[in-house]
């Protein structure tokens, strides 16, 4: 059914209004002028001025999301036009190309579980997923993994985003998850967790491990597995407990504590490498939680992880 | 053959806080942490302090003590990055 010339023209006037207040909202995706949805059924005859958004948020994720800065609320109508609120995110299809890659890691997933590829916005650096914790004070679900994974600038700021895949793997704004809320780097562990800002679904599986099951201390001689998106699954022994490293972030020196060190059993293979950062160190018999992964040396081959008890609760989250 | 997972008692842990206390402050020493080293003459494994020194560092003039507090101490080799 066309729109007649004149409503066309009062219509561009309000969308150029609405797209002087919202467009740069962090949730609007779109404006335009068209027919709105109700209860389903397009309808006709009333043209509205339509908000795209990427989350179509009400109640309280509404009012947590404008408390938090993320959006604001939209209009009811905007002039003699009544709005509408649909859900859409768009790119331009030329950058719908991602590298090719027949592993799951390094690909957008659906749910969100430990062991795939992360990073946050403009940084190229690998990582991975650890898992989703709980935040203990309100419940909230986050997303676990270093600091310099997450962070990894020592003027990055609360909000930063966190994509997945991360960005070496193709990920890009429309890929966000989460963003960054707060990390433990204070007390000399390179962790830091992210709030969830996405509609994905959460998992407290390990990719091609299965679900995490509780946690336990290290020991020497413990036999464990990891699912990083680096290595893949990859199996150790812990050589090493109690430990203190010194790492060089950036321009700053720093002592990581609570460091367990984990080598290739009978001392062949590979336990990790690059891009393993935040992977989860499991009890390779019982799959319960042991250590964080955050750094390694080739020559010889080790992991370093750090003790997973104190990792939680310097961060304030429990495992999913 | 299968290694049994060992416990730290507290002891340890005090003497690696004692060996962290006297070295740490050296630039080439990259680590310190507590593992096992196999017996010479017996079955079975012992617990050990060890520090793990850049690679190519010399470790005589660095006084690295032989034993704290009855543990012995172990030099190892270990160059690491965050990643």
């Amino acid at each position: 059914m066309p729109i007649d010339p004149a409503t066309r023209a009062r219509g561009r006037l309000a969308l150029y209004e609405a797209a002087r207040r919202h467009l740069y909202d962090g949730n609007v995706t779109s404006i335009d002028f068209g027919f709105p949805s109700r209860g389903g059924r397009r309808v006709r005859g009333k043209p509205a001025i339509r908000f795209h958004v990427a989350r179509k948020l009400s109640g309280f994720a509404l009012e947590r999301a404008v408390g938090a800065r993320e959006t604001a609320p939209l209009p009811s109508s905007v002039g003699e036009f009544e709005t509408d609120v649909v859900e859409g995110r768009y790119r331009p299809h030329w950058w719908m190309w991602r590298p090719t890659t027949s592993s799951p890691r390094l690909r957008r997933l659906d749910p969100l579980r430990g062991g795939i590829s992360v990073s946050r916005e403009g940084q190229y650096g690998p990582g991975t997923l650890a898992g989703v914790v709980l935040d203990r004070a309100t419940g909230d679900p986050m997303l676990l993994s270093n600091w310099h994974v997450f962070v990894a600038d020592w003027s990055t700021r609360p909000g930063v985003a966190v994509y997945q895949p991360g960005r070496r793997d193709g990920g890009t704004f429309q890929d966000l998850v989460a963003r960054y809320t707060r990390d433990a780097m204070g007390v000399n562990l390179d962790a830091a967790v992210a709030m969830t800002a996405d509609s994905r679904r959460l998992s407290n599986e390990q990719l091609e491990l299965g679900p995490v099951r509780g946690l336990t201390e290290p020991a020497l001689g413990m036999r464990v597995v990891k699912s990083g998106r680096q290595t893949g699954i990859t199996y150790g022994e812990v050589t090493g407990v109690d430990g203190a490293v010194k790492l060089r972030y950036g321009f700053l020196d720093r002592v990581i504590r609570r460091v367990v060190t984990i080598e290739p059993i009978a001392g062949a293979g590979e336990v990790s490498d690059g891009g393993d950062s935040g992977s989860l160190w499991l009890d390779a018999s019982s799959r319960a939680c042991v250590a964080l992964h955050f750094a390694g040396s080739n020559l010889p081959e080790r992991a370093l992880g750090m003790e997973i008890n104190p990792v939680l609760d310097a961060l304030g989250v429990d495992l999913a | 053959m299968a290694t049994a997972a060992r416990l730290i008692d507290a002891r340890v842990r005090q003497a690696r806080t004692t060996l962290e206390e006297r070295l740490f402050a050296l630039p080439e020493v990259r680590l310190i942490d507590i593992g096992l080293e196999p017996l010479a003459d017996a079955p079975g494994k012992r617990t050990v302090l060890r520090v793990h020194l850049a690679p190519g560092t010399d470790h005589r003039p660095l006084a690295i003590p032989e034993h704290v507090d009855g543990i012995p101490v172990r030099v190892v080799t270990g160059d690491y990055r965050p990643g």
